[in-house]
């Protein structure tokens, strides 16, 4: 018998040390979950679901594509994906695609689609995804900047007072005898510039602001030293109204309203949208004001109740607009069955059904609420009636029960009570 | 990861070599659900697959199997996605037999390679999934034999950052 229980003992013993074993090669080998080449995949179906049918390399700033880059210059590329999904559309990808470049000693392209010249030689940069690939044949040369021809769209020598958006451009010259645009990689420089204004930020370099009446010359300079052609810009008084809108409009005090300047142009087909170079005022900043600050011109903020003007002016002509700012409407109370203090009813009797509406303050029409999400009714005192969570009372025996409800919508909360008396 | 493997074999091997063990061989028909995500892309591809195993019982209602499968090429739109093999071991943990029918689970192990054709271009070709699995299933005695058995069972092989891998098989196993 003893024998028996050693040998089973040391059976057990022995396969306990098997499985141990099992376990911990299966949780062993369980953390070197992963995968090789499973990217891929899924750029395969990013293609297929998109339907890209083709990717071509293009420039974000210039209609021709860069072919050479100056050593130590950058240029931007973004990568178009010609989709086929009943009508054929481009659509940008260039931040999906991997941008490769086959020599990244003589030009490097990092992950955006940024291209840097490193040395003289040529490359092919593309923009790959699953099967499909633009390329794109670079030059990166450190021939010099010899000079720059600046020029403003349509040859303009005028424009109209409070336009904005016309764009110079900057063609440079190199030694090598290339030509490239070089509008984003100068400075921009006004020699009045409370008459025009000229932009070097990012992504609109070269566009101009016309302030007031008057006159400027446009250049550029290279960071090298090398200098443009003076570009002579006339602002003149062409425009003949300005309409802002929205007009006789209310706010609360505490919100914003954006308001718009429309410039009407002698020498123009079109209005423009001038919000951004009108002035902006407000006859009560006290109660209104408003900004001219960059980027949320005609923004108004109501400060205190009462009425004010906004007035956009640009020169001799300006628009004003009414504004009435009105304290926001507010839930001033609850009410149970318009204010009843009381329900009666008899044991028996059909179930009461009780209504609660909120009041505002601008004395407008009471809105029922009494199956609202925020409403909760409940038992306040008694226990001769229940409440559903629709108000409907249930008689269940004689006494009293006071029910109560609540508005809460996370901003203000309201309370009613309402005694229901069972005889 | 392979290395690794091939100890955890080479470890169990030993283990069982000292014992009189109870084999046991199956083959099965697979369905395969498989689906990769890519943002709010999404392909499902469904290949139906082969699957043989081969096991040993190292205790009452625990065993250790390796299995192996391969599949069919499938398509959705533009892509074309081949199940090229699956590889893997697992242990096997079944509930005591009653009316003829038992219920088991698998815990292990597996690699799977799938190839992906993109419009014919051969492209991006193929990648390997290595995970753990787990799943199980129920098992019927066929015709009152006691060697012969039929299984349904379903398994998650893969699933990770998008890509999923599961299946659901009708089976049968011999037991020796």
């Amino acid at each position: 018998m003893l024998e028996h229980i050693e040998t089973f003992t040391k059976r057990l013993k022995a396969r306990s040390a098997m499985l141990f074993v099992l376990l911990v090669s299966i949780l062993n080998l369980a953390a070197c979950g992963g995968s090789d080449g499973d990217d891929e995949f899924r750029e395969a179906v990013k293609v297929n679901d998109l339907k890209i049918t083709s990717i071509t390399i293009s420039s974000p700033n210039t209609i021709n594509l860069p072919s050479i880059i100056e050593v130590g210059a950058d240029e931007n590329f973004i990568a178009m994906a010609e989709i086929n999904s009943g009508a054929s559309a481009a659509i940008d990808i260039s931040d999906q695609v991997r941008w490769i470049s086959s020599d990244p000693n003589i030009m490097s392209i990092n992950s955006s689609g940024r291209a840097t010249g490193i040395a003289d030689g040529t490359v092919e940069i593309r923009a790959e995804l699953a099967d499909l690939f633009g390329s794109k044949n670079l030059s990166a040369s450190s021939a010099a900047l010899t000079s720059i021809m600046v020029s403003l769209e349509g040859e303009l020598v005028s424009i109209g007072v409070c336009t904005s958006g016309q764009k110079f451009t900057a063609i440079g010259t190199f030694e090598d005898g290339r030509e490239s645009d070089v509008t984003p990689n100068i400075t921009w420089r006004s020699s009045a510039d409370g008459v025009v204004d000229i932009d070097n930020d990012e992504g609109s370099e070269g566009v101009v602001t016309a302030l007031t009446v008057g006159a400027a010359v446009i250049s550029a300079e290279h960071e090298n030293g090398v200098g443009s052609n003076n570009w002579p810009l006339a602002v003149t008084d062409t425009l003949e109204s300005i309409t802002v809108t929205p007009d006789n409009v209310t706010i609360n005090t505490g919100k914003t309203q954006q308001f718009v300047a429309v410039g009407g142009y002698s020498d123009l087909v079109d209005d423009q949208d001038i919000t951004a170079t009108v002035s902006w005022t407000s006859d009560n900043i006290a109660n209104l004001s408003v900004s001219n600050e960059d980027n949320v011109e005609g923004l108004a903020t109501a400060l205190i109740v009462g009425d004010a003007n906004i007035t956009a002016s640009c020169g001799d002509n300006s628009d004003t607009v009414a504004v009435t700012i009105e304290a926001p409407v507010t839930i001033t109370g609850i009410e149970i069955n318009s204010g009843r203090d009381a329900e009666s009813g008899e044991v028996g009797d059909a179930p009461i059904e009780l209504v609660a509406r909120i009041q505002y303050s601008d004395n407008s029409t009471d809105l029922d609420v009494t199956d609202d999400d925020n409403t909760t009714w409940s038992i306040d005192s008694g226990t001769s009636a229940t409440v559903s969570d629709v108000g409907v009372v249930t008689i269940t025996a004689v006494g009293s029960t006071t029910i109560k409800v609540v508005y809460d919508d996370d901003v203000v909360s309201h309370t009613d009570f309402i005694d229901i008396d069972i005889n | 990861m392979i290395k690794k493997g091939l100890l955890a074999a080479l470890l169990m091997g030993q283990c069982m070599s000292s014992y009189a063990l109870d084999l046991y061989a199956g083959i099965d028909a697979n369905y395969i659900f498989s689906e990769v995500e890519e943002g709010d892309a999404r392909a499902e591809f469904n290949p139906v697959a082969l699957s043989g195993r081969f096991g040993a019982y190292i205790e009452k209602g625990v065993g250790i199997e390796l299995y192996g499968m391969t599949g069919t090429k499938v398509e959705d739109l533009d892509i074309d996605l081949s199940l090229n093999y699956m590889l893997g071991l697992a242990a096997r943990f079944e509930s005591p037999e009653s009316e003829g029918g038992k219920i088991y689970l698998l815990l292990g192990y597996g690699i799977t390679e799938l190839d992906m054709d993109r419009s014919g271009s051969g492209k991006p070709g193929s990648a390997t999934f290595y995970d753990f699995s787990y799943g199980g299933g129920v098992e019927f005695r066929l015709g009152g034999s006691d060697k012969l058995f039929m299984n349904l069972q379903a398994i998650r092989y893969y699933s990770q950052d998008g890509i999923q891998l599961d299946g659901a098989s009708l089976g049968l196993r011999f037991q020796f």
